[in-house]
């Protein structure tokens, strides 16, 4: 049997024998988890403490799902989830943008120093500004409130970065012609820049989006109501609960554990292209 | 008199800048004054000098004892994607478009729920019911206890980790393989190559830079770890998998002693920067 590739490699009988038994392991260690959780969630908690466990349950159940939703406010958890990582990210895009346009395409006095000081803040650790955050969000009473847990993610030097690196490569003339025409500056960045950097803005919507969405250890700080919990802090408290009780349910547990995140993977199936690009800036020109 | 285009310079990175200053700068120095006082948040402060630092260092082991988790994860941590996505890497690179399924497989993990994740490990490491002990009993290996006892569960926390997130560096290091010129191959091939001389001097040295950067970015991380560890093992059992981070969190939010954990965190700090700076020189003088 003969298969040729992209690069016209031509596999001879047992070469590919070889190379494909590779990427069956491969791919089956990299899925291994997510079918053991998909076996689990339609577990009985019978079938559950079988020994030996077998991969398709015998008597597959959707209960563990129902369970779990009433068992905890994960309706909640979503809307907490999609209400803080929106605005994030929409709080993410614009800052970025505008500042890292500011930095790329003016010279003022100070912009050195100051990009260097933005930048400068991805060197420290959040352990190190974590306990000073949540004292002063304490103190002026923004602890377990949603402005508290949001307001200290809205800018990320990182983001600033990116922009600054993409809008750089907008021509300047495009720009002096607009001003030529009179046109005001934030008419500039919201008519001009903006557009001009598509690809750049989606690519960093994701990955704000998808940070933010799994952030966990800010939450676990600020946040003790229950009904303001995002899903990841949501999810552990529920495991959390399930193992003090001593339950040996892990079916539901793990329900609840697809539940919680089958959102973003059914995004990242449609939207594979824009995930890969957001999380790893690769193919991005400019 | 400033003109509008540098009035809507400052007006466009005063924000950005005062956000940076009240969420980092300010506390950095609140965070290190902090650190020379005990404090508990509710009442006084007491001034201590050094004497958190010392403590650290002499009377209270667990934060030493946390350094060391936190060194062994990190290497473990590093040493296992670094390996593993560079092979998946150059395997994925010969494969052209065969390779799809495998680079989607790969990223699943990197954008799935960390808490879900770290559930789902925690089922498999399970000692009675789970996968891992089930598969290594097929080929007559274990049971093992994972993370049940202390001379495993690090290795297990690891493994779950470094699975998580080696996909994304598998892509970063496919781009960097893809980026150099089919040319320089076709050269050596030329000349009578082999396939290992190809890879050591053609693919490693101009692989190097990206490979520096995963070594890097991924060290920086590990040293960090939190939420998979603490989801886990808590820390445990016992000290196990006590890493800086969890030492942390614990010392500030559930022994409320915020002086000593600002302490151990600027010390976390420091050691991330040196490390940093120390392998950025060290990785880079080796390209030369």
């Amino acid at each position: 049997m003969i298969i040729k590739n992209k690069k016209n490699f031509v596999l001879k009988g047992g070469k590919v024998i070889l190379v494909s038994a590779i990427i069956l392991v491969l791919t089956f260690t990299m899925l291994i988890p997510f079918i053991t959780m998909i076996s689990t969630a339609l577990k009985e908690t019978k079938e559950l403490l079988a020994v030996p466990q077998t991969m398709i349950p015998r008597h597959p159940t959707l209960e563990n799902f129902s369970t779990s939703w009433q068992a905890a406010p994960f309706g909640r958890y979503y809307i907490n989830s999609l209400f803080v990582s929106s605005v994030l990210t929409a709080s993410c895009l614009f800052f970025s943008s505008l500042t890292g346009y500011a930095f790329s395409k003016f010279r003022f006095r100070g912009h050195k120093l100051m990009f260097f000081l933005i930048l400068g803040t991805m060197m420290v650790p959040f352990q190190v500004i974590m306990i000073p955050l949540y004292v002063m969000m304490a103190k002026i009473g923004w602890a377990d409130t949603y402005q508290g847990l949001i307001v200290p993610s809205m800018i990320t030097s990182f983001g600033v970065f990116l922009m600054r690196q993409y809008i750089g490569s907008i021509p300047g003339e495009l720009i002096d012609a607009a001003r030529i025409d009179g046109c005001g500056e934030l008419h500039i960045y919201w008519g001009i820049i903006l557009p001009n950097i598509k690809p750049a803005l989606a690519a960093l919507a994701i990955y704000t989006f998808t940070v933010t969405w799994d952030e966990f250890l800010w939450p676990f700080i600020i946040i003790s109501s229950t009904n303001l919990r995002t899903i990841p802090l949501g999810l552990a408290m529920f495991e959390s609960r399930v193992e003090m009780m001593q339950m040996l349910t892990w079916n539901i547990l793990i329900a609840a554990s697809l539940i919680a995140m089958l959102p973003v993977l059914v995004a990242f199936l449609f939207l594979q292209k824009y995930f890969v690009r957001g999380m790893t800036f690769t193919g991005l020109k400019g | 008199m400033i003109d509008s285009k540098t009035r809507a310079a400052y007006f466009f990175t005063l924000p950005t800048l005062l956000f940076f200053v009240i969420i980092f700068y300010i506390p950095i120095g609140f965070a290190a004054i902090m650190s020379f006082h005990r404090w508990s948040v509710l009442g006084s402060a007491k001034f201590l000098g050094w004497r958190n630092y010392e403590e650290i260092f002499t009377r209270s082991p667990i934060f030493l004892i946390a350094l060391k988790n936190t060194f062994l994860f990190t290497f473990g941590y590093v040493v296992l994607i670094v390996i593993s996505s560079l092979f998946v890497a150059a395997f994925i690179n010969k494969l052209g478009r065969l390779g799809i399924p495998l680079k989607t497989a790969c990223f699943l993990p990197v954008i799935s729920s960390m808490v879900g994740i770290s559930i789902v490990w925690k089922w498999i490491y399970q000692p009675h019911f789970g996968l891992a002990n089930q598969l290594l009993g097929y080929i007559g290996l274990g049971p093992f206890s994972w993370l049940m006892s202390p001379a495993t569960a690090m290795i297990s926390v690891i493994i779950a980790s470094a699975w998580k997130r080696m996909g994304l560096y598998v892509i970063i290091l496919l781009a960097g393989l893809q980026n150099i010129p089919e040319a320089q191959y076709e050269a050596a091939k030329i000349d009578g190559a082999s396939k290992f001389q190809l890879f050591r001097h053609i693919t490693l040295p101009l692989l190097w830079p990206v490979i520096l950067f995963v070594i890097v970015i991924v060290t920086i991380r590990g040293l960090r770890a939190f939420t998979q560890i603490f989801i886990m093992t808590r820390g445990g059992p016992g000290n196990a998998t006590r890493v800086a981070a969890i030492a942390i969190y614990h010392t500030a939010f559930r022994t409320f002693q915020m002086g000593k954990g600002s302490a151990m965190a600027f010390i976390l700090f420091i050691l991330i920067f040196v490390l940093s700076y120390f392998q950025i020189r060290f990785f880079s003088s080796t390209t030369d």
